[in-house]
């Protein structure tokens, strides 16, 4: 097989290498005062208590071998820089399958009864309302379906979400 | 809402800023590329047409990181997921790191790991001295290898998972 990247996986592959590095060299003895205390307001808001940082991606072989990239994590862009947010994107993936569409998202840390699903046409906004760990999502489907067919299992931090397609069965 | 299109030094290599643009800053731009990357990175390779990365045929690809303050007000990086940089280009590995925190509560040591779609049954924990190695068998597999700040007393490990969250709780070493 050709070993040859997309452009964007080569750029994820040199992204990776940075990240390690950024990992590996913040020497924080080079910080002054007013950068530390910059990072303290950048990470104030605590999950559980504690300040925490999260960002991710996920890339999954779509159709035609065209891999499909979603970012997670709660740390956003703002005109300020980098701000933690209380309230996490969870890594979700979404599967086609025939006349049903499977959504999976990871919630760890949540209960079954704190999780609300909201669906209109082919737009899927999860949320939880747990203490402690906070998640939201809108998620854009490839195709309407009918929110009167959800049915959702949630197993140790796994959502698992499905849809019927609209107009699946006549059109069948 | 501003949004800068600007792309700079994404043709050249990435350019970050450790000095005195601070962490925040690298990571921000950090974001601002993989964002880019997510909402253009489809079109670009539905261009090329063409993309091959080693493990992406069975498996999901995932990288991140996690930023924490920690004692004294000293952040720490860590990075999680499964895809590795190797010196052939990035490889989708079947075993996911995953997110883990330590925190250093007096007497113990607790480590808080997300293992998301496992079963408690399928844990494998395994403490010497002050080294942690966790993994996991079944459906997914996670796997981390960890150094604890202090030495522990291995004999005095409770363990906890519910809800996807493994906490391990580990009385320092007298």
């Amino acid at each position: 097989m050709s070993t040859e990247l997309g452009d964007m996986f080569k750029g994820l592959g040199d992204l990776i290498k940075l990240a390690t590095d950024l990992a590996d060299k913040v020497d924080l003895s080079e910080l002054d005062e007013e950068k530390i205390a910059e990072l303290r307001r950048a990470s104030q808001t605590r999950v559980g208590g504690v300040p925490r940082g999260v960002y991710g991606v996920s890339a999954r072989r779509g159709i035609g071998g065209i891999p499909r990239v979603q970012s997670f994590g709660n740390i956003r862009r703002t005109e300020r820089g980098a701000v933690v947010d209380e309230v996490r994107e969870p890594l979700v993936d979404v599967f086609d399958e025939d006349d049903v569409l499977l959504v999976i998202a990871e919630l760890p840390g949540v209960e079954e009864k704190g999780i609300q699903i909201e669906v209109r046409d082919a737009l899927l906004k999860l949320s939880t309302t747990t203490k402690g760990r906070r998640y939201a999502k809108e998620l854009p489907l490839p195709c309407p379906v009918e929110e009167s067919t959800m049915e959702s299992a949630y197993k140790n931090g796994v959502l698992e979400i499905k849809l019927c397609k609209t107009g699946g069965e006549e059109g069948a | 809402m501003m949004t800068e299109k600007k792309r700079t030094g994404q043709e050249e290599g990435v350019q970050m800023d450790f000095g005195l643009g601070g962490l925040f800053k690298g990571i921000g731009n950090f974001i601002d590329l993989l964002s880019d990357m997510t909402e253009k990175g489809e079109s670009e390779v539905s261009r090329t047409g063409e993309f091959k990365v080693e493990g992406l045929d069975q498996a999901r690809g995932v990288y991140g990181f996690s930023v924490r303050m920690g004692l004294g007000g000293t952040p720490t990086v860590e990075h999680f997921g499964n895809i590795r940089a190797t010196d052939e280009g990035p490889v989708v590995a079947e075993e996911r790191e995953p997110l883990v925190d330590v925190f250093d509560e007096g007497e113990l040591i607790l480590v808080v790991a997300e293992l998301p779609g496992v079963d408690k049954n399928d844990i494998q924990i395994e403490v010497q001295d002050d080294i942690l190695s966790l993994s996991t068998t079944g459906e997914r597999k996670y796997a981390k290898e960890l150094l604890l700040p202090s030495l522990v007393d291995a004999d005095t490990m409770e363990i906890a998972y519910q809800n996807g969250i493994l906490e391990v709780r580990l009385r320092k070493a007298s």
